[in-house]
């Protein structure tokens, strides 16, 4: 059991993570866009974090590079629902900016859940 | 015996008597012997009496016979004779003519015994012989006395008689008169020695004509001796066989003829050249009152109008009028009156009014005792003459007229090559033009010369010289310092002329040209500049004329034409063929019409056109002409011709680059919003997906619900999948490529929408074999090729449709004949074409098929996407796609893939 921290301005995404964590026994913590996750992340400790790339007031890229400034262990899995920067794709660039995984909106419960399990136990056993 | 012999010579005496008068002996001593007969009877002498007498005796002191010597001889040698004819002596005065004959006798011993003969009394025969013999004499006497030629020819044509008048005729001849001569021999030596002219040259048969004209019985002829005489030969035929020629000289006769011919003739001509002579003749008759006209000929008629009756006996003064000189007409009085010649002009007048100016000579015609019987009066018309003079006179005033007017200096000099040419006339303009005077021009010969700028006096010099020479015209062009000192252009024009004397005289006029050179000068520099500015346009300039009648030439075209066109400016101006010949024929058509609007309608033209120059390079040509309409009906184009390939080729990649722009800038438009509907899509396909697959993973195995939550899944897929394609559009992601068969991807798009397609819409697949593969993404032109059939199937709609869909290869050539353009390199392709019979789009829908958000379903049937997702993905494989439609027949897409080869060489190209 982990503990999570969803960032996703959508809130039908929210819930639909809320089913899936929920099935994969984890504990979590919702944020609506970036600054509040990075309010929930230093509040919340979370194991894994969740992260959106476009959001409202602070998006998913600077998310993702302000918590690896605070944690460079935490993993972190990207989610999006397409777009581009540049010649890369938002997760692309996600990843370059520190998220571990990177899955397109729509996902399958099972990859996300899988991934959880994978990168928490990886961190775990990193020193 | 004895008396034998007696009897015998008794006999012989009987028988001489019986053949003669009488017969004689003569002794030996040669006197008489013997007497007898019947010469006493005849003579009246007796016997006795000359008996014992010798010849001379009996002569007595008569004159001696003829042959009277050889008689004397003949018995002096004791010959016999004949007919020995003499006038015996006789007492009464009787003298007879009586002829002997005789013979010697001898002895037997040789001894000469005498004489015996005959004798006869032959006195009337002898004076008819001598009476003939005289008046032959005087008839050969009176020959001798004629001028004309008498000869006597033989039967056998030998000649027998001739007077010396004969021999003097036929002088050339004369040495061989002889007696005897044959008359041929006479003819053929006077053909021999050419004393015959008429025979020469044809002297063969002359003669025979000749011996023709002889043998005749009769015949007369003329012919000329070499020395010019004419002969006149008569010939006649004797009875006897002989023939008698009389050849007269005719050669005053002939030429007295041939005078009187000559007379005949010139008076003929004199009569002739009265009546034809266009002078007028008169003559009139000063013993008549008022010296009346007499004669008239038809010249005067012609010259006056007056016929010959109306002007007869009256006196020539009806001819004067008002402007008749007084002083003339008092001369030909006096003249008259003095019986002298007299030669004046007179102004006459015609009978209709007309003045007439006449040279009037007339000239009295004084009989053999020097008094004056007649006036002849000779009018010639010189009014002509006199207009002329008149009209020379006008001629040199208005010469000198112009002379005084036109802006230049006429002039003539004359003189010896080598030497000074002195001027003989210069016109007044000369103080204008060179500040001298004409006095002072006429006075120096070296004044022209020496006001020649020394530089130029080289070329004024040769150019004089060269014409002095050839004394062909010639003009110089120099500059001179006139009187004032300042330096004027002089132009001089003269033509040389011989003289009789040996010199040359030189017809010229000077003009000043230093406007009109200062003017050409100005001239070239402009020129210059022209032709400097169109030799460095990069383009070429022309001007052409058209003409009425639709001929047409050019009058420039700028050096440049070579470099441009491969053409020489000569060929290019001269040859009307190539237009034809350089133009791409596709373009020769607009081509044509625009020259004919240029032509027909005087518009000004601008075209661009393919061509291909004379190296073969191909290019692409500006024509802009801008024509217009002289006075004369020519029409001038001023034209220019640019190359424009380059600009062409920029303008191309331009419009490429623009057409990529808005592209790109439509795309990035879509993108954003595409990225934006497609986030939000996903963000709604996360729970469907998410929720789906945990109830599903909840739910037993045999739930019913189980189908339900697959299809939500389906569904959601089908969602994400359309979101990712909307996504890869808008990011214009390069396709993930390999070789792939595109029947096989054809044929996959047919089985997924044979399951979707409504019934009513039928497809046919024809697809090649062994196609070579195409590098594509394989799902991409799946899609295509489902987006393009699902369009084709709405386009049907409800009706009974079919959809063909057709692959095949084809080649870059017919990819230009298809008319696609964008980067298409050559090679082969691979052909799709996607046909439907459905109800087709109208040329407006058409263009715009490809726009992306352009749709012509209704709200929520279609997002306008779907054509320009194919287009990008085309395009994206480097392949074009296009389209054709009518309304009520139906729709064809055709797109062409580059097979994997040719697709290597457009990106070895790129």
């Amino acid at each position: 059991m982990s503990r999570i921290l969803v960032i996703d301005d959508d809130r039908i995404v929210r819930e639909t993570l809320k089913a899936i964590l929920t099935r994969g026994r984890h504990e979590f913590h919702f944020a609506n866009d970036g600054r509040q996750g990075l309010a929930a992340f230093t509040e919340y400790k979370p194991d894994l974090v969740i992260t959106d790339l476009l959001m409202p007031e602070k998006e998913g890229i600077e998310t993702i590079r302000d918590i690896r400034r605070l944690a460079a262990k935490v993993p972190i899995i990207a989610i999006s629902g397409g777009g581009r920067v540049g010649n890369m794709s938002f997760l692309q660039v996600a990843e370059q900016f520190g998220a571990n995984r990177a899955f397109a909106k729509p996902f399958e419960p099972k990859e996300i859940l899988q991934a959880i399990d994978d990168l928490v136990a990886k961190a775990a056993a990193t020193p | 015996m004895a008396k034998e012999l007696l009897e015998s010579e008794e006999r012989q005496r009987h028988f001489a008597e019986a053949t003669s008068d009488w017969y004689w002996e003569m002794g030996p001593d040669l006197r008489l012997t013997r007497f007898g007969g019947r010469y006493r009877e005849l003579l009246g002498v007796d016997p006795a009496a000359v008996i014992g007498k010798t010849r001379e005796e009996l002569l007595g002191d008569s004159n001696p016979p003829e042959r009277w010597q050889e008689h004397l001889d003949d018995l002096k040698h004791r010959r016999p004779f004949r007919g020995f004819t003499y006038q015996p002596q006789l007492t009464k005065g009787k003298r007879p003519y009586c002829r002997l004959s005789g013979k010697p006798f001898f002895a037997e011993d040789g001894t000469f015994l005498g004489y015996r003969g005959t004798g006869q009394e032959v006195t009337a025969e002898v004076l008819a012989e001598q009476e003939a013999r005289s008046a032959r004499r005087l008839l050969f006497d009176a020959l001798e006395q004629s001028d004309n030629g008498f000869v006597l020819f033989d039967a056998d044509d030998r000649l027998m008689l001739w007077n010396s008048a004969y021999a003097r005729i036929h002088a050339s001849t004369a040495d061989l008169i002889t007696a005897g001569q044959r008359f041929e021999t006479l003819i053929h030596t006077a053909v021999v020695r050419r004393s015959i002219p008429e025979a020469l040259g044809r002297e063969s048969a002359w003669l025979e004509e000749r011996l023709a004209a002889h043998r005749a019985a009769r015949s007369v002829h003329q012919e000329q001796a070499s020395d010019g005489r004419w002969i006149r030969i008569q010939e006649t035929r004797l009875a006897d066989g002989g023939y008698l020629g009389i050849h007269i000289d005719v050669s005053d006769a002939v030429r007295r003829e041939a005078e009187l011919r000559e007379l005949a003739r010139k008076d003929a001509l004199l009569v002739a050249a009265i009546s034809t002579t266009h002078s007028g003749i008169i003559i009139t008759d000063p013993t008549l009152p008022d010296n009346p006209i007499i004669y008239a000929n038809p010249g005067f008629t012609a010259l006056t109008g007056y016929s010959a009756e109306e002007v007869l006996g009256r006196n020539c003064r009806f001819l004067q009028g008002p402007g008749t000189d007084r002083k003339d007409i008092s001369g030909i009085r006096q003249a008259v009156v003095e019986a002298r010649p007299f030669g004046a002009s007179l102004l006459n007048y015609r009978k209709d009014g007309q003045p007439l100016y006449l040279d009037v000579n007339i000239s009295p015609v004084l009989d053999g005792d020097g008094r004056v019987t007649h006036f002849v009066g000779v009018q010639t018309d010189v009014t002509a003459s006199v207009l002329a003079k008149e009209r020379l006179r006008e001629s040199e005033e208005r010469l000198r007229g112009i002379a005084a007017n036109i802006p230049g200096v006429i002039y003539q000099r004359v003189g010896k090559p080598g030497g000074a040419f002195r001027y003989t006339y210069v016109s007044d303009r000369c103080l204008e033009l060179s500040g001298y005077t004409a006095e002072e021009w006429l006075a120096e010969p070296l004044l022209t010369r020496n006001s020649v700028v020394p530089e130029f006096r080289a070329a004024f010099d040769s150019a004089k010289h060269a014409a002095l020479k050839t004394l062909e015209p010639a003009e110089v062009q120099f500059q001179v310092v006139n009187k004032s000192g300042a330096r004027r252009w002089w132009r001089s024009l003269f033509r040389p002329r011989q003289l009789s004397n040996g010199e040359i005289q030189l017809d010229g006029v000077v003009f000043d040209v230093t406007e009109s050179v200062q003017a050409e000068e100005k001239l070239r520099e402009s020129e210059e500049k022209l032709r400097s500015l169109a030799s460095n346009l990069p383009g070429v300039i022309f001007q052409r004329i058209i003409r009425p009648d639709g001929s047409a030439y050019s009058t420039y075209v700028s050096e440049r034409c070579e470099e441009i066109t491969g053409y020489t400016a000569t060929e290019w101006a001269n040859d009307r063929d190539i237009a034809r010949r350089h133009i791409d024929e596709t373009h020769l058509a607009r081509f044509r019409a625009a020259m004919r609007k240029a032509r027909c309608e005087a518009l000004p033209v601008e075209i661009e056109y393919p061509c291909t120059n004379k190296d073969g390079e191909k290019k692409w040509f500006q024509l802009k002409i801008q024509p217009r309409k002289l006075a004369t009906g020519d029409l001038v184009w001023d034209g220019v011709l640019f190359d424009v390939t380059h600009q062409k080729l920029a303008d191309g990649q331009k419009a490429e680059l623009e057409a990529q722009l808005r592209q790109a800038q439509k795309i990035e438009a879509i993108g954003t919003l595409a990225g934006g509907i497609a986030h939000d899509i996903n963000n709604t396909l996360v729970p469907i997906i998410a929720l789906s697959r945990l109830s599903l993973d909840a739910l037993p195995e045999d739930h019913s619900d189980r189908e339900s939550l697959h299809t939500v899944l389906d569904a959601a897929y089908r969602a994400r999948d359309l979101v990712a394609e909307i996504l890869a559009f808008s990011r214009k992601e390069m396709p993930r490529t390999e070789p792939v068969q595109l029947g096989e991807i054809v044929k996959k798009a047919h089985r997924l929408l044979a399951a979707t397609l409504s019934p009513n819409v039928a497809i046919a697949l024809d697809v090649a074999d062994e196609m070579e593969p195409v590098q594509a993404d394989g799902n991409q032109l799946v899609q295509v090729i489902m987006n393009l059939c699902t369009n084709a199937a709405h386009a049907i709609g409800r009706k009974h449709g079919e959809i063909a869909i057709t692959v095949d290869a084809v080649q870059a050539d017919h990819v230009a004949a298809a008319g696609l353009s964008g980067g298409i390199a050559a090679g082969g392709f691979a052909r799709v074409r996607v046909s439907d019979n459905g109800c087709g789009m109208d040329p407006r829908t058409l263009q715009r098929v490809f726009e992306p958000f352009f749709t012509t379903k209704g709200v929520g049937e279609g997002t306008g996407l779907g054509l320009s997702v194919v287009h990008g993905i085309i395009r994206s494989h480097r392949g074009v796609i296009t389209a054709e439609s009518e309304v009520g027949r139906g729709t064809t897409f055709t797109i062409l893939l580059p097979f994997a080869h040719t697709a290597d060489q457009q990106i070895a190209a790129a």
